[in-house]
């Protein structure tokens, strides 16, 4: 192996660590077989570079290979999906770093290891992600510059302040081409982040399951408002509907078919249709007045439903809208999403009489549950004229008697009955459920809403964390529709004006997350910071897309052509990568000539002019000898600009330097007396 | 470019009908070359005089960057796609810090080692770096070997770069390629100079035998009797470790300094390295012959002279002499000068 087919000590070295630095962040989705088999492959070359193992034989790589496949067979079950990929992908890189013994094999596994790092965006996008993965390209830059380097450069550090320098020159000409460069949109489908931990709001409710959620903490989403945002108390993020309950947990249906439409309305589905085949069911929502425009910003849940005000309108292509009015996305949010959304806060649902059918869904109850409910409920059906006066009265009942708690006692199976009249403490899922089934009891239509209440208002925008999760119930009325009723209202009415944080000071116990310390004014500071730094981001930077772009340039040529922007582009480029060449060039400047040398110079074009060219590698001497021969007549005048050029130049006289200017200016070819032909 | 030097050379075998266009090619590429860089024995290179081209590791790279680019826009993913906008970033600039870290540079030839054929010559340059650091910069004749240099700033630096003299007489080694794909790998920015450098050549030394004797004339051999060994055959200039026995004390009684009796026992020793005894041999053959002789004998330290068709130098011996001696077997048959540099450049 020829010395320039060795890889360099130094570039080993950095690739290590570049190594781990890249597959660090996809720890958590990765079979722990693997980060073992990444420990073992690093020692491995460090005991190859010692010289004490040696590289694994054709079967050993073939064992190791089989090994691999089937250790992801086994750790997903599956190798579709991105998680298996890209533990595939780190796997080969692992098992090329055990083979790697030529320069071309270093390249392999560095120019993977960007691959690897590009893959690391698909599951965390943060601002530390975005410092983290340019960590990575620096330390990828290192190894890479370590093996162009060659032999010989022994200091390990001596690359990252040049790598570092490079990779801060090339930020402007990024930054031009992340404005400008034309975004395609996805070009293929390409499978998603499927995390198995789905976090938020769930799509049924068990006593107890809100109160654990808000402990978590941590964000849920932001609204942005046009305009000025709503009051808390009509912050109301609806997500589910329930309308079924088995006695225990209520959840939402899923499937079925109805007289008036399907399940769902996709607005891609209805822009696409050729016929008008709009669900029957849409006329029953009506815009009153007031409306709110506002965009989400969501994190990814892993689930399908999505939150916004009732009662919300999208026309984002993935997005759809229930029969019940909520708005669900065409797959699980497995990646940050962000919709516009406009809010008509009054509104009319369903304010037609309900049909039969409609009827016995909204007040279904199962039986063998909850006796003394029930038999409270048809009491009061019977005694009150009106179904709001039993509301109310239910709400009179709650209020003055029943306590808000983030640690309600647990119930049993009769739920409803022991919460009613035995431990009369509950959080939002209490209350709500405990409404619903008492109203459905009484023959009224009711059913339990999930989502988010409130929010918290930072600088223009709303952080709405998983402790601001909450449940309330809607009411059907005659002639006034679906009426939202929160019974928690009634209970706390702190907690719907001011928050949640304003009743239970700590409401957020897990220790991993910052707004368990929001009683600490220094952390919580900090933690609004991280909430504005974060919003941001997600804001400028995330969602930078087409439309973005587009606004953008439409902003600043007027109409937007493809040539337009393709001379932006290239003008901006060349301007910046001119500016650094000028510099480099500036830094390397060639030291300018000694004046005596600038004088000759001088002479020399002088004699050029006439044909007389100084040979390169020839004399001052043999020079001027040779104009004196071609121009005799000006030999003397020749003669003594020889001679004070040799005093200037070699006996170092600085005080011929003045007659030396003065002879060279006056000096002037007058004749030639023969053409000069030859040189 | 060495890449189309390199693709033509490979033309030979099946393809040899195109050698016709090769050389064509060659000959256009040489000639662009002499136009924009002459020869000199000092050349400061700029960017007229650098090529600069992505190495494969660099299209390596483009093809890293497109994965990534399809990766940030499939996914609509913002940090992916910046991740690919900053790898074409950093594609653009270094180009530049590639060129740079040649352009400003210069080289100059300051003298090389005489050799012998198919040995390897030494040739040492010197390198002033100017304001700038110069990484990895490797330098190699058309047939040498890499030599890989890096300057601080400011810091002149003298290195041989080897090239092995495949031709007797004035050896021209062709043009040095100095080149450097500092910093990343990615790109190659190079240059092929002409620094004038002219390797005088021996004849590639060839055992011939044992020395022939000394004294290869009869007439001589009678003048200079070797059994005689007392014959008086004149003075010279007493010098330190001269028998005092032979001192010409008469000559110095009368004032005319210090002298050796010279006898004739002392000039026997002469050889003659004469053309004429390796009859039958054609003329390499002879010459490499001649010179494997006239290197025995300056080791044996005996005096030789040389004969051949229209040069004579008389025996004598010592570096000089030895010089003179291979010179003048290097150079037989061939130009005495090396080729002027304008004329060189022209004829080519």
């Amino acid at each position: 192996m020829s010395l320039s087919e060795q890889i360099p000590r130094n570039c080993f070295a950095w690739m290590l660590l570049a190594l781990v630095a890249i597959i660090l962040p996809h720890a958590t989705h990765l079979p722990v077989w693997e980060l073992v088999a990444l420990t073992v492959a690093l020692i491995w070359r460090v005991q190859l570079y010692r010289g004490v193992w040696r590289y694994p034989g054709l079967w050993a790589k073939v064992l190791l290979a089989v090994l691999s496949i089937a250790g992801l067979r086994l750790a997903y079950g599956r190798f579709l999906g991105l998680e298996p990929m890209v533990a595939l992908l780190i796997i080969s890189v692992i098992l090329k770093l055990l083979e790697m013994n030529k320069r071309r094999d270093a390249f392999m596994v560095i120019y993977l290891g960007f691959f690897v790092t590009a893959t690391q965006f698909l599951f965390h996008q943060n601002i530390f992600a975005a410092f983290y993965g340019f960590f990575c390209v620096l330390l990828l830059m290192t190894t890479l510059m370590a093996l162009s380097r060659g032999p010989g450069v022994d200091d390990l550090r001596s690359g990252i302040p040049v790598a570092f320098k490079l990779m801060m020159q090339s930020l402007p000409v990024m930054l031009v081409l992340f404005l400008l460069f034309p975004r395609l949109g996805n070009l293929w489908a390409v499978p998603m982040p499927q995390h198995t931990a789905k976090t938020g709001v769930s799509d049924t409710m068990s006593p107890g399951d809100f109160s654990s959620l808000s402990r978590g903490g941590g964000r849920a989403f932001t609204a942005t408002f046009e305009g000025e945002v709503p009051s808390a108390r009509d912050l109301y993020w609806r997500g589910m509907v329930m309308d079924e309950f088995d006695g225990r947990t209520w959840s939402s249906r899923k499937w079925g078919f109805y007289p008036d439409g399907g399940m769902v309305e996709w607005n891609k589905a209805s822009k696409n249709a050729t016929s008008p085949t709009a669900n029957q069911w849409r006329v029953n929502a009506e815009p009153i007045g007031r409306s709110v425009s506002y965009s989400i910003i969501m994190d990814p849940t892993h689930r399908s439903w999505l939150f916004a005000l009732h009662l919300a309108e999208s026309t984002h292509e993935d997005l759809g809208v229930s029969r019940n009015f909520t708005l669900r996305s065409l797959s699980p949010v497995a990646q940050r999403f962000q919709f516009d959304v406009v809010s008509y806060l009054d509104h009319k649902v369903e304010s037609e009489p309900l049909p039969q059918w409609r009827y016995k869904q909204e007040t279904a109850l199962p039986d063998g549950y909850n006796p003394r409910t029930r038999a409270l409920a048809q009491q009061w059906r019977e005694e009150e004229n009106s179904s709001e006066a039993v509301v109310d009265r239910f709400l009179a009942w709650v209020g003055s008697e029943f306590t808000y708690t983030l640690e309600p006692p647990l119930l049993g199976r009769n739920s409803v009955d022991e919460f009613l009249w035995q431990t009369q403490r509950g959080f939002c899922e209490h209350f709500a459920s405990s409404f619903v089934v008492f109203m459905r009891a009484a023959g009224i239509p009711a059913r339990v809403v999930s989502g988010y209440q409130g929010g918290e208002l930072v600088e223009g925008f709303i952080t709405v964390s998983q402790a601001d999760a909450h449940a309330w119930a809607e009411v059907w009325f005659e002639g006034r529709g679906w009426v939202r009723v929160d019974p928690t209202a009634a209970v706390s009415p702190l907690r719907i004006e001011s928050g949640i944080n304003s009743v239970f000071e700590r409401s957020v116990t897990n220790p991993l997350s910052m707004e368990a310390y929001r009683h600490i004014s220094s952390l919580n500071w900090m933690r609004l910071q991280m909430e504005k730094l974060n919003y941001n981001w997600q804001r400028w930077v995330l969602n930078y897309d087409r439309e973005q772009q587009y606004g953008m340039l439409s902003r600043w040529l007027g109409i937007v052509e493809a040539w337009k922007i393709g001379v932006l582009m290239l003008a901006s480029v060349a301007g910046i990568v001119g500016i650094i060449a000028l510099w480099m060039w500036w830094h390397g400047r060639p030291e300018p000539l000694s004046p005596g040398f600038q004088a000759f110079q001088r002479f020399a074009v002088k004699l050029k002019k006439v044909g007389i060219v100084r040979e390169p590698g020839e004399g001052i001497r043999d020079f001027s000898r040779r104009a004196q021969d071609l121009l005799p007549d000006q030999a003397p005048e020749i003669q003594r600009i020889e001679r004070l050029l040799q005093s200037v130049l070699y006996a170092e006289q600085s005080e011929c330097l003045g007659p030396l200017r003065e002879e060279v200016a006056r000096f002037k070819v007058r004749s030639i007396s023969a053409p000069i032909t030859s040189r | 470019m060495s890449l189309v030097r390199s693709v033509l050379t490979k033309l030979n075998g099946p393809l040899r009908w195109l050698s016709g266009p090769k050389r064509y090619f060659l000959r256009q590429f040489e000639r662009m070359l002499q136009r924009n860089i002459p020869t000199d024995h000092r050349i400061t290179l700029n960017r007229k005089k650098l090529f600069i081209f992505p190495t494969a590791a660099g299209f390596g790279y483009i093809a890293t960057i497109g994965l990534v680019w399809l990766v940030g826009t499939n996914y609509e993913n913002n940090l992916a796609l910046a991740m690919a906008y900053l790898m074409m970033s950093l594609f653009v600039v270094v180009i530049h810090h590639t060129h740079f870290n040649l352009s400003g540079l210069s080289i100059a030839f300051v003298q090389a080692k005489p050799t012998f054929e198919g040995e390897d010559a030494e040739v040492w340059l010197v390198a002033e770096p100017g304001r700038r650091v110069r990484e990895n910069m490797v330098l190699r004749w058309p047939q040498g070997s890499e030599t890989l240099v890096s300057l601080e700033p400011g810091e002149q630096a003298r290195f041989a770069v080897y090239v092995k003299a495949h031709e007797r007489g004035w050896f021209y080694p062709g043009r040095i390629t100095v080149k450097s794909v500092y910093p990343l790998g990615i790109f190659r920015c190079w240059t092929h100079l002409d620094l004038g450098v002219q390797i005088l050549t021996y004849p590639k030394p060839i055992n011939a035998g044992p020395i022939p004797p000394a004294v290869g004339n009869n007439d001589e051999g009678k003048l200079h009797s070797l059994h005689g060994g007392e014959d008086f055959a004149g003075l010279k200039t007493y010098q330190l470790g001269d028998s005092l026995r032979h001192v010409a004390w008469k000559q110095y009684a009368r004032g005319q300094g210090l002298h050796t009796k010279n006898f004739s026992a002392f000039l026997d020793s002469r050889h003659w390295l004469d053309w004429d005894l390796l009859a039958g041999l054609d003329t390499e053959a002879r010459l490499s012959r001649l010179t494997y002789w006239a290197l025995e004998l300056e080791k044996t330290a005996s005096d030789y002279g040389l004969r051949l068709p229209g040069v004579e130098i008389i025996p004598s011996r010592g570096k000089h002499h030895q010089d003179a001696v291979l010179k003048a077997l290097a150079l037989f048959g061939k130009s005495d000068e090396p080729a002027s540099l304008t004329v060189k450049g022209e004829k080519r």
